[in-house]
């Protein structure tokens, strides 16, 4: 019986978990740097422009 | 902007493919919001690696909204640089995918003045402005043309 709880428990855990990605989009997650220097330098390096998050933690 | 913008597909592709992008907690780093002059969050600057702000957004935006205000950024970049083939391209590609944009008045502008720039014809700057008076009558861009229609 235990073994059987544990087992639906998991079942949960995997469909919740296979339902938020399914929301979360498809595309690449984005790799934020956090440090600008080495955000400017990789820019430099890749003639790519720079987007800045400027956020507050909630 | 982390639950319901950057998830979607477009954007975090845009993002990916053609920025580098950088996460500054305002709470914690004050020189970078003071060098940029931000005041409030979430605001997105986009600038390039010579520290020349191109473009910059304040308050929630939603995907749709941002892939149109990244790629206006891009081609007003381009302007900037003077490669103003590159900047037409960029903004009429915004005006005709984005049509409903607020940013789409801004980049018809932009367009007509890429042209006009590229091609030195004062009759592509007035037909463009022309058609942001008709098109866009009551955005703050046509407002500043709003002057050719006088004489």
């Amino acid at each position: 019986m235990k073994n059987l709880i544990l087992a639906a428990a998991l079942l949960n855990f995997l469909i919740a978990n296979s339902s938020q990605s399914a929301t979360a989009g498809s595309g690449p997650a984005i790799s934020w740097e956090k440090d600008f220097e080495i955000a400017q330098k990789k820019a430099q390096e890749t003639g790519k422009l720079l987007l800045v998050d400027f956020y507050h933690p909630q | 902007m982390d639950t319901v913008t950057y998830p979607e597909a477009k954007v975090s592709g845009l993002i990916s493919q053609h920025f580098v992008p950088v996460k500054c907690n305002v709470g914690e780093n004050k020189t970078l919001p003071q060098r940029f002059n931000v005041h409030w969050t979430p605001t997105l600057v986009v600038l390039d690696a010579q520290g020349t702000v191109h473009h910059s957004l304040t308050g929630f935006t939603s995907p749709e909204e941002l892939v149109a205000q990244l790629e206006f950024a891009q081609a007003k970049a381009s302007f900037n640089k003077g490669d103003f083939q590159a900047a037409l391209s960029g903004f009429n590609g915004v005006v005709e995918k984005y049509p409903k944009s607020p940013i789409a008045p801004e980049a018809l502008y932009w367009s007509t003045v890429s042209e006009y720039k590229r091609t030195g014809s004062r009759d592509a700057l007035m037909n463009g402005w022309k058609r942001l008076l008709k098109e866009y009558p009551d955005s703050d861009w046509a407002k500043k043309v709003g002057f050719i229609e006088e004489k």
